[in-house]
């Protein structure tokens, strides 16, 4: 038998290789009919009998979960539970029988048409709940008509289940023992509830494969391959070796990275580094974790002014934070002040001058509008009592504007204390990101307790290039030796110092520099939680002292291609397949 | 008969989706009074999960919220409850 390939959506990666297991999902025809006026109690009555068999069938779905991996599945059986009880549904369903005198499947059918139409479908939001008002219309149709509503049976374990679309019902049932291999279904979005729990679960899932449930059968092989988006139907066995054989390598890297998780960064001559986080909400702190992160290297707070109206208050701030520390638990946290200004401003306000990137931005901004910084810095303040906070002020110029935060700072928390509020004065550090604080480091390292590096700017205001716009984007070198050249002084500067110091821009989470960086002798890398295990990886099988080497050599060469040249080739020399999937030069941001 | 007015601010950051409305729901329909949430000039009864998922309020929007019945100060109590501690998120 021929194999047949389909492409859907990637939603949730990894692969499978199992025998299918089809759940039939159709779709039941809705009758319509006029009844005459004595039957209509008797249709509200079978309304009732209907709803009620749904409230206590999707309880049975919530008791079989429960305790499992069921937090994300519960939330909408609940969600779909209250819907059931919805006065918008019932007692407009309950209207319709009595004054049009229609039978109660059609009248259910009307209202839920009726509901969905408020929720706009080309909103990411209200297709989901339009999805799952679906479902809970069609569970009560279903029941008033005796028709089975939930998947009954219990695929065999390793199965791949293939249906044509799957309620959150019906996906808590299949997979909350997590026996089941992988997931097919012809509908769908990578963010239906069905993909976000496969991922949650970390089941390979394809979704809106088409009409791949109507190309198999029961037993048949089938392939997913979630991270790809494809399904292949009876595979030959050389597919299916292929496949098995790239599950395994793949389940053997994970394994790999997942035992680096609890190991330090450190290289084989002894250099230990701190491997952190870049976040810019508390939502990101599991997954930080889970990657092994040992604290937060920076977390961006201009995201509390996003999507909202009112400027955040001291409280919201001092809430947001603590969380974040009681959440990392005693490791450190790095605030960063607001990086506002430019394209960042709250809603309502916006920067009109010709050039927002030299403009009213970050610590320049918050120096200009005293009422808002002395807000968060007595947040900070104040959240620095309950864990490891240190704070950070970016885009400093100069000494004069790092005294002048410092002197708020103080202030802040001088304030704090004599009104009689738990407060610490946190580890005071700053942003080099400009050329002008590079240049300056030895003297800024004097005021402050670390520096921290922030390539992406530092890159863009060395040599000068916009990388978002796109005829220049190309002399974006992160190689370039003066940027090579700025970074090593800074870093000989805070070493001299003997201060901290750590990388937060996307070089430091690009495995291809890692070697570079630690040539320069970096302290800690601060980048998103994902790229913490490669890196990591590159660093525990390195020395500091071939890292010194490289730095030493690329900084007698010229050209940023050059560099870029000898840097990849040396990389590729030392570890072997390292670089494959980072597919350009550039930095991979993720 | 009683009739309570008060703002609140939804302080979670993925906002008054699918699962804190349900916990909304849940609530409002404990008590006797009419419950209601205004958004922006649309006004939805805090005991309907379709209405109070149309609000579709965000991380920073104000709801305005009215109980009124013989047990209006409760229902607004326990409506306070659910807001302030950011549908139990962050």
């Amino acid at each position: 038998m021929a194999s047949t390939t389909l492409q859907g959506l990637p939603a949730s990666p990894g692969i499978a290789v199992g025998r299918c297991w089809t759940v039939d999902r159709r779709r039941v025809r809705t009758p319509r009919r006029n009844i005459a006026a004595e039957e209509v109690e008797a249709e509200l009555h079978r309304l009732e009998s209907a709803i009620e068999l749904s409230v206590r069938q999707l309880d049975g779905v919530r008791a079989k979960i429960q305790g499992a991996e069921g937090a994300e599945h519960l939330a909408i059986i609940e969600v779909h539970r209250a819907m059931l009880r919805d006065p918008s549904l019932v007692d407009e369903s309950r209207r319709l029988v009595r004054e049009e005198q229609i039978n109660v499947e059609w009248a259910v059918k009307r209202t839920i048409r009726k509901i969905k139409g408020a929720f706009d479908p080309d909103d990411e939001f209200f297709r989901e709940r339009r999805s799952d008002v679906d479902y809970v219309g069609e569970r009560i149709v279903k029941n008033l008509l005796g028709h089975g509503v939930d998947v009954a049976e219990t695929p065999p374990p390793g199965s791949i289940v293939v249906a044509r679309d799957l309620s959150p019902a019906d996906t808590a049932l299949l997979f909350h023992d997590r026996k089941v291999a992988g997931l097919v279904t012809d509908a769908g979005g990578i963010t239906s509830h069905t993909a976000i729990v496969a991922r949650a679960l970390e089941i390979p899932a394809v979704v809106g494969a088409g009409r791949a449930s109507a190309s198999v059968e029961r037993g048949d092989w089938v392939v997913v391959d979630g991270g790809r988006g494809v399904v292949v139907v009876n595979p030959s066995a050389g597919e299916r070796a292929d496949y098995e054989a790239a599950r395994i390598r793949q389940m053997e890297r994970e394994a790999e990275l997942a035992r680096l998780k609890d190991l330090p960064a450190e290289t084989v001559d002894g250099v230990r580094l701190r491997m952190v986080g870049n976040i810019e909400f508390g939502e990101e702190v599991p997954g930080l974790l889970s990657h092994g992160g040992e604290g937060v290297g920076l977390y961006r707070t201009e995201f509390l002014f996003m999507g909202r109206d009112e400027l955040p208050t001291e409280e919201d701030h001092y809430r947001d934070y603590r969380a974040i520390l009681e959440a990392m638990g005693g490791r450190p946290v790095t605030v960063r002040t607001f990086d506002l200004g430019g394209d960042k401003l709250p809603s309502g306000q916006k920067d009109h001058s010709e050039n927002p990137a030299l403009g009213l931005r970050a610590v320049r901004y918050c120096l200009r509008h005293p009422e808002l910084f002395h807000a968060q810095l007595r947040a900070a303040v104040r959240a620095a009592a309950h864990g490891n906070l240190r704070l950070m002020f970016p885009m400093v110029s100069g000494v004069a504007e790092v005294r002048a935060a410092k002197w708020m700072l103080a202030e802040a928390f001088e304030e704090v204390v004599a009104q009689g509020i738990p407060a610490r004065m946190p580890p005071v550090g700053i942003m080099v990101e400009l050329p002008s604080a590079a240049v300056v480091a030895d003297r800024l390292a004097q005021e402050v307790d670390f520096l921290s590096i922030g390539t992406n700017d530092l890159i863009q205001y060395t040599i000068g290039v916009d990388r978002q716009n796109k005829d220049v984007a190309y002399l974006y070198k992160p190689l370039h030796l003066a940027v090579l050249r700025m970074l090593k002084s800074i870093t000989d500067a805070a070493r001299a110092a003997g201060k901290s110091v750590s990388m937060c821009g996307e070089m430091a989470g690009e495995p291809l520099y890692t070697l570079v960086l630690l040539g320069l002798g970096l302290d800690e890398l601060s980048m998103n939680g994902p790229s913490i295990p490669l890196v990591k990886r590159v660093i525990r099988s390195a020395s500091a002292r071939e890292g010194r080497e490289l730095l030493d050599r690329i900084l007698g060469l010229n050209t940023a291609d050059d560099i870029e040249r000898t840097v990849r080739s040396e990389m590729t020399r030392r570890f072997p397949g390292l670089l494959e999937g980072s597919a350009s030069v550039g930095p991979v941001s993720g | 008969m009683e009739r309570l007015e008060r703002t609140f601010t939804v302080v979670n950051s993925l906002g008054l989706h699918a699962r804190p409305a349900a916990m909304v729901v849940q609530t409002a329909n404990r008590f006797r009074s009419d419950v209601h949430f205004e958004k922006d000039g649309l006004q939805i009864n805090a005991k309907s999960i379709m209405g109070v998922l149309t609000l579709a309020a965000a991380k920073g929007s104000s709801v305005i919220v009215t109980c009124e019945g013989q047990d209006a100060a409760a229902a607004m109590a326990a409506i306070a409850k659910v807001f302030e501690s950011g549908f139990g998120e962050r």
